[in-house]
Formats: C-alpha cells, structure tokens, sequence
C-alpha cells in the first residue's frame, strides 16, 4: 500500500517534471496545456486578467496625487495589479486584501515594516513604483493586548489611513497583512510572513514563562 | 464561536490565503482540512480570542477575567508553538523557542484543562525539535503531499475490490 502511493507520488513528480522541461515534445506540450486548465489551483478571472494583458497597457495620463511624484502631469501606465516574486499585489481599488501590505521604509530592511494600504501601481519608465497610504499608529492610549505575544506578529493600529500619498519600490515590501477592524476606530495588523518573525513585536513573553527567547 | 465567525467574515487578507467557511463550527461547514486548520488556529482564532480575553478586555467578575486569561496565554503558547513550527526557515533557536513553547504548553495543559488526558500526539510533539533541527523547515518533509494523494484516490471511483480493474 505504501509503496504504491510512494510509487505513484515519484510518477506524478516525474511527470511534471518532464512536463515543464524545455527537451519536452511539443506533442506532450499541447497536452500540458490541457492538464493546466484541468488540474491547476483555480485563481478567479479577476484575479488574472490584468497580469496577462500587462505588457501591451497604453499609457494613460496621471491621475493628480500622482503629479508631485511625476513632476508635472505625464502619461503613465498603470495596471491594476503586479506580480512580484510571484505574488500578487493590487491597488486598494481591486482587491483590498491583496493591497495590504508592510514595506521597510526606503527600503532599509534593520527598520520596522510599516503597514500600508497600495492606491495606485504605475510604471515610468522600465521601474514600477507603488503609491500608498500608511496605515496611521493608534493612540497611546489604547492597551495593545497583542502585545504580550511575541510569536503572533499582531499589532492594533488606528483604523485610518494617512491622508499623505509615499511612492515605495516593489523591492520594498516585506509581506502582505490580514487586517481586523476591532473596534470602529482602531484594527489589528497580522503579519502573514512565514519566513521571519516581524520585528514589531519583539518584546518579552509573559513573566509566567521567561525562558522563551526571541530570534 | 460567535466572535471567532465574525473575525473569519471581517477580515480582509490576501487571495493567496485559503480562507476557511464562514459558517464555521456549523456541521453544513464540512470537515476543516489540515490547511484550513492552520489558518484558524494561527490568524482567526487568536485574533478572537485576544480580543475577548486579552489585556484590557472586561469581565463580569475578576475571577473570570484571571481564568480566561490563563486559558488565554496558555492557548497562545500553542499558537506561537505551530507558528514557530510552520516557519519556512529554520534556525537552533527557532527549534528550541518552539521547544519552550510547547513544554509550556503541556505543562500546564491538564492543570488549565483538567478534564484532558495526554494524547499520543502530545508526545510526538516534543520529537518534533530534533527533526526541524535534522531536516530543516517543515515544509520539505511534511507528510501533506501524500494526504493529498490520498485525498485524490480516495476521491476515484472504486468497486470497492482491491487488486481488481474498474
């Protein structure tokens, strides 16, 4: 039994394998094709069109926050999404969950990430630059009870976002978030990378269990 | 189970993130797959709970406020223990903070819940730190690949006698 499922997982491995080489037939090719369109992790129609029609967007003149950035008014092109390192990331406008990002203010990766919210993409030139809101620190006030946790990356912040448009570079970004509006005036931010714990957070673990330490 | 609903509807997270069924916990929901699992009990979950429990929260008695929140910081040493765990990269002391993590965690799991018994699975987790500092990131030798085949043939249509063809 547990040879062949061990047997027919290596078959399938190989499969793909041969399936995504360049030294594949094209017979085999136009097969893949259609095993795409049958076997492949469905992703919405909205979700793709916009990435494939990319390359041949016309230009379109920008819109006015743009205009300080671009140094008068200019004609841009402006997706709605782009890929990068194989992650979608949209403007606010097309899908809010995937414009949620943290970024490393200019790029400096020893610095906090800031959560942020992405209003436009554009592209001048060869260089795409994404126009975006932080999301406004919450008050001193307010008790963090996320706080105490320093493995769940949650932070409460204010449920607004600056009125003050930044242009930060894709090369930026750290990862995206999950927000939750706790209450009407404030939302937690949840860091979804897997790779390092975010940096925000670190702080000490309850006095019940002192020994854990952080990374 | 009303507020972790409402985390799981209000939440705005990305489409990569395989979201799980809003109507959680009902039995029209389904059974919550291994992935789906992870989601709730390193994203939902704990947002729920922290906000109902957590630092600030109020209580209708400081008794119940003491008790929820020792639930409270001993379910979040899990949470960090599976978080730690599912890391895509490993380090020594990544292994052993989720060591740290999940002894807690066992210690004070028949004192908080007194009703539970330890489990099998309860000490295979305590193995685990050996193998992520063996093999690396879970990631690369978990068994989910396989449960999918499983998932695939189980999903053929069978006569339901072995070794014959359909």
């Amino acid at each position: 039994m547990e040879s062949t499922l061990l047997q027919s997982f290596l078959r399938a491995a190989k499969l793909r394998r041969w399936l995504a080489k360049p030294d594949c037939p094209p017979v085999m090719k136009e097969c893949k094709a259609l095993f795409d369109k049958i076997y492949l992790t469905k992703v919405s129609d909205s979700d793709i069109s916009g990435t494939i029609g990319e390359d041949t967007m016309e230009p379109v003149p920008a819109p006015v926050d743009l205009h300080a950035f671009l140094k008068g008014p200019k004609q841009i092109i402006m997706p709605a999404r782009v890929r990068h390192n194989g992650i979608i990331y949209s403007t606010a406008k097309t899908h809010k969950g995937n414009s949620l990002v943290q970024f490393y203010p200019r790029g400096n990766r020893d610095s906090s990430p800031i959560p942020a919210s992405i209003k436009h993409i554009y592209r001048d030139g060869k260089k795409t630059y994404l126009a975006i809101h932080r999301q406004l620190p919450a008050d001193n006030a307010i008790i963090d009870p996320f706080a105490l946790y320093p493995y769940f990356p949650a932070k409460i912040y204010s449920s607004q976002l600056s009125p003050t448009l930044e242009l930060i570079q894709l090369d930026w970004i750290f990862s995206h978030y999950a927000q939750w509006n706790i209450s009407t005036d404030h939302s937690v931010v949840l860091s979804l990378n897997r790779v390092c714990v975010c940096h925000l957070c670190s702080r000490n673990l309850t006095d019940k269990y002192p020994g854990i330490k952080l990374f | 189970m009303r507020r972790i609903k409402d985390v799981i509807r209000d939440t705005t997270t990305p489409s990569w993130l395989e979201s799980v069924p809003h109507n959680y916990g009902d039995a029209a929901a389904g059974t919550v797959k291994a992935d789906e699992w992870r989601n709730l009990s390193t994203i939902f979950i704990p947002l729920a709970l922290i906000s109902m429990w957590g630092k600030g929260s109020s209580h209708s008695s400081p008794q119940n406020a003491i008790k929820f929140r020792h639930i409270l910081d001993h379910t979040m040493l899990l949470v960090s223990a599976i978080s730690l765990a599912c890391m895509r990269t490993m380090t020594q002391t990544r292994a052993s903070a989720y060591m740290d993590c999940m002894t807690g965690y066992l210690k004070d799991l028949v004192i908080i819940h007194p009703e539970t018994n330890y489990r099998p699975n309860h000490h295979m987790s305590m193995h685990l730190p050996y193998f992520l500092r063996l093999f690396g990131p879970v990631r690369s030798w978990w068994c989910f690949p396989f449960e999918r085949l499983i998932g695939q043939i189980q999903r053929l249509l069978s006569n339901h006698k072995i070794g014959g063809s359909f």
